[in-house]
């Protein structure tokens, strides 16, 4: 990718070295407003390439798993088999193999590769306020959001550590629904004259 | 037994996007070991991108006049509403009296936002920038809130990737210029 310099964030008019890595601030060249711009030394670094992986040249040698005709430089920290240059994959501090890799984020062991997550405690805890609401309709609500919160109890539902909180608000909240309701309910039959 | 250390620390900031004055996007900085996580948060589920110290080619905050506007027109408004308010309110109809008090109640609200808009400083727009991508984070829409998540992100990218002097810097931009390899200045910059 060719190199690219900082651009001003309000114009997009590209910054020259003097506007860059000042402690103080700085004005933009361009548009002339306040600007405070950092760069790093990645900047300038050239993009890594993968390597395509040495050929067997020894008997003795240990060839890849998945291209056997290739020297095996490391080993897959995740189940163990040996790999090639080209099928070393580094994550974080591991290496893995391609198929580890597929696994691991098919059923979300990676947290690396995660980018999605659907928040089941804020939605159990929604619907427990919505059952409060729409108090009528309790009967019907605050049993979703029992469920949602008691199916998901062990599901991480962020990747920023949370506590278990919401989902126990919410269920108290929807037995508490659901309680008055019941009392509501039995009241307006006695009431009612027939 | 002592606590574990947090995995992410929250950063400064909490940016929002709105549709039709409706927040549809929330948006925060949490600050790992080696990477900082950007967070959005949308209905109820949230998506993440991570940018790693060592992949962090620049970050520029530049200051809008945003904030001013606002204020500006707050005071505006303030002003129109401080009038009417007025004026309903030293007429002698009682019946003009509570429309009186509707304004100045308005007016007052008004004159909390612009506080609270004042207190939170000038509006700014930072873009981080690595190899492939060059994204916006709203959650540092604040100059003051932007300066102080740069103090603290400086060190970690620089103990990741070394110190680039000011000197080394336009040494490194003229030998690309001059090579070829770098996208040309504007032809505004001297």
């Amino acid at each position: 990718m060719a190199f690219s310099h900082p651009k001003c964030s309000r114009t997009g008019q590209y910054l020259p070295a003097s506007a860059c890595n000042h402690d103080g601030r700085s004005a933009c060249p361009s548009c002339g407003g306040e600007i405070q711009a950092l760069v790093f030394p990645a900047l300038f670094r050239a993009a890594e390439t993968s390597a395509a992986g040495e050929a067997l040249t020894q008997e003795l040698e240990s060839g890849c798993f998945y291209h056997a005709a290739k020297k095996a430089v490391r080993v897959c920290d995740g189940c163990g088999v040996f790999l090639c240059a080209l099928c070393d994959v580094k994550i974080s501090d591991r290496h893995l193999c391609p198929a580890c890799i597929e696994k691991g984020r098919a059923k979300g062991k990676l947290k690396e590769l995660e980018n999605r997550r659907l928040l089941y405690d804020d939605m159990a805890l929604s619907i427990s306020f919505l059952s409060l609401l729409i108090f009528c309709l309790a009967i019907f609500i605050a049993p979703v959001a029992i469920f949602l919160a008691v199916r998901h109890w062990n599901t991480p539902c962020s990747v920023i550590p949370r506590t278990r909180a919401r989902k126990v608000i919410a269920i108290v909240l929807s037995l508490a629904a659901l309680a008055g309701w019941i009392v509501w309910v039995v009241y307006l039959v006695r009431t009612t004259n027939f | 037994m002592p606590k574990p250390p947090k995995e992410y620390q929250k950063l400064p900031g909490q940016g929002t996007r709105s549709l039709a004055l409706v927040v549809s996007e929330r948006s925060r900085l949490w600050l790992a070991t080696d990477h900082i996580l950007y967070v959005v948060n949308q209905a109820y589920s949230e998506r993440y991108r991570r940018f790693y110290f060592r992949d962090i080619q620049a970050i520029v905050v530049c200051k809008t006049r945003t904030g001013l506007i606002t204020n500006i027109v707050l005071l505006a408004l303030i002003g129109l509403f401080a009038l009417a308010a007025t004026g309903f309110l030293v007429s002698k109809s009682n019946d003009l009296e509570p429309i009186g008090g509707v304004f100045l109640f308005l007016g007052f609200i008004l004159l909390v936002a612009l506080g609270v808009n004042l207190m939170r400083g000038p509006t700014c727009v930072c873009k981080l920038q690595t190899a492939v991508q060059t994204e916006e984070l709203p959650s540092l829409g604040r100059l003051w809130t932007a300066r102080k998540v740069l103090r603290i992100l400086k060190p970690k990218i620089e103990e990741a990737q070394g110190v680039l002097a000011p000197e080394e810097l336009a040494a490194r931009f003229a030998e690309r210029l001059a090579a070829g390899t770098a996208s040309p200045l504007s032809p505004k910059i001297p």
